[in-house]
């Protein structure tokens, strides 16, 4: 393998796990998903913003890291996904940015809309916003409806490259099985985790045992979810990237990249094995360190995934207008300098994951009850 | 010529792009002055920039200096209510100076800010602005009745709550 090759490789596995992260850090989503139904009162709301709160930083970092990287490693599919699938990507967008200031004004007097307002923002981010990042995600393994000429550039009145074919801008992709399917997964994996990190964290026993009753419902759901993901993706069909820069669909493709490649299937195992270690300790009442394996079960069950979704000669974003514009690691990516300047900077990372590391133990110290939040110090949101 | 097979004369193509690839931008651009940025503008944001950022230091080394004394005269205080907009006015002039400064390129010599737009049709843009102004003002609004609620709360009523 070439360095070139190699560093694509590289970068797509570091986006991948990004891309699991980020899965497993919207907990914080399936956590603000409980505000209506599990909550039953305003105290119950205030702890779960409470709960939560300290975290939603997190997830909204490495959101925005995640596509970081993507616009610097494979900026062909940051302008073509982003600028093409507009409508989708902005409703992303908005549902973040309401997050953001709900958990800012939410506690606050005098604040304008009301605390209820607030609380109804932060639950459409958890409810939607995961659809609708699920589905965005789907159109890795679904594609998307689009057209890439490079030859465009040199139209000196209008030098554009990729063009979304439906009107939709992207809306369109929530109406495909798969994507939809996903984008229930990604809702179901996050109501999951935040229902375990609400058992593991906050101590107040209504609460909790309410929170137990319902795990078993959407954990089980999400298990029998995630196994209907595996089995629909088995089926799909994806595109092989060329030597010759073509594509050829093939039949079972992402099923042949597991087959093929091997180690994701361990890893996918391995993962597997931790979500439902974690879930299987919390039904048998066992209260320590579930959220961690069901959370790093949620990762290395996700990172294989995306994994093969551009690894192995994989159109990693199919056109389905026009197959031979497809997008793949070897026609997409940034070139190989950009590539190696952005491979040293990302030797920092294991420092980031410390410090983040860090963070976390220091913010998780202590369960949270209502009667720790009627000291005023501990009340932020 | 690639597509048409004629690899000699793609080959010629590719060395006369390669050779002038530095300068690649510049073929989008209509007119010699249209490389030119709006200089008064630059100028200007740039002097106001410069001028509140000493201004920033100065008054933050006095502040140190006072909290050290435990001293602070009500026209200072005023002053440094005052400042509270120039705050905003500094950083806006220094993203003025970066983005007007940096016209016409998204990336120098290479890709010109009217080369470097997608497909999206103006509709779609128009909407997203105004989607956008709209949540930012009532945000705004809301962000600001609460400072203005906690002002005039003032600290001890806060700490009894």
């Amino acid at each position: 393998m070439e360095t070139f090759n190699i560093l694509q490789h590289y970068w797509w596995a570091l986006i991948s796990l990004l891309g699991a992260i980020l899965v497993f850090l919207m907990f914080v989503q399936g956590g603000q998903s409980l505000l209506f139904g599990t909550a039953r009162n305003e105290s119950d709301r205030t702890l779960i913003l409470n709960t939560f709160g300290h975290k939603w930083e997190l997830t909204f970092t490495t959101l925005v890291t995640f596509g970081g990287a993507a616009f610097a490693a494979y900026p062909l599919f940051y302008s073509t996904s982003f600028g093409g699938a507009f409508w989708l990507w902005m409703s992303i967008l908005l549902l973040f940015v309401l997050q953001a200031v709900s958990y800012e004004y939410r506690g606050k007097i005098g604040n304008l809309l009301g605390a209820r307002t607030y609380e109804i923002f932060l639950f459409l981010n958890g409810t939607l916003g995961c659809l609708l990042l699920g589905v965005a995600v789907g159109m890795f393994f679904t594609g998307g409806d689009f057209t890439i000429d490079k030859m465009n550039i040199t139209n000196a009145s209008s030098p554009i490259i990729s063009e979304w074919a439906h009107p939709a801008r992207g809306m369109e992709a929530i109406f495909v099985p798969f994507n939809l399917l996903l984008g229930i997964g990604v809702f179901l994996a996050a109501r999951t985790l935040g229902l375990l990190y609400a058992i593991t964290y906050i101590d107040e026993p209504n609460f909790v045992k309410r929170c137990r009753g319902e795990l078993k419902i959407t954990g089980t759901v999400f298990v029998l979810g995630f196994v209907a993901i595996l089995i629909f993706l088995s089926l799909l069909t994806g595109l092989q990237a060329n030597a010759d820069g073509t594509f050829t669909p093939v039949a079972h493709k992402f099923f042949f990249n597991f087959v093929e490649l091997g180690w994701p299937i361990a890893v996918l195992l391995i993962g597997v094995i931790g979500v439902l270690v974690g879930l299987i300790r919390s039904f048998l009442g066992k209260e320590k360190y579930n959220f961690y394996f069901t959370g790093i079960g949620v990762i290395l069950a996700v990172w294989p995934l995306l994994i093969c979704a551009g690894f192995n000669d994989t159109a990693y974003f199919a056109s389905t207008v026009s197959p031979e514009d497809s997008l793949s690691l070897a026609n997409s990516s940034s070139s190989q300098f950009t590539l190696t300047v952005m491979t040293y900077a990302s030797l920092a990372i294991p420092f980031v994951i410390a410090y983040i590391v860090y963070v976390w133990r220091a913010l998780t110290r202590k369960k949270i009850s209502t009667q720790t939040l009627q000291s005023k110090e501990s009340e932020t949101y | 010529a690639k597509k048409a097979g004629d690899t000699t004369q793609a080959a010629i193509h590719k060395a006369t792009l390669e050779e002038n690839f530095e300068h690649f931008g510049y073929g989008y651009l209509e007119q010699p002055e249209d490389a030119v940025p709006n200089v008064p503008i630059v100028f200007y944001a740039f002097r106001i920039m410069v001028i509140l950022g000493s201004f920033f230091i100065v008054f933050f080394l006095i502040n140190l200096w006072l909290t050290k004394k435990q001293q602070f005269p009500q026209w200072w205080l005023m002053l440094t209510i005052l400042s509270i907009p120039l705050v905003y006015i500094c950083s806006q002039s220094g993203w003025i100076v970066a983005e007007v400064g940096r016209q016409p390129w998204t990336i120098q010599d290479l890709l010109p800010v009217n080369a470097a737009i997608s497909g999206n049709e103006a509709s779609n843009v128009i909407t997203t602005i105004f989607l956008f102004f709209s949540l930012f003002t009532v945000l705004l609004i809301a962000e600001l009745r609460i400072m203005f609620k906690i002002i005039k709360q003032g600290p001890e009523t806060i700490e009894s709550n």
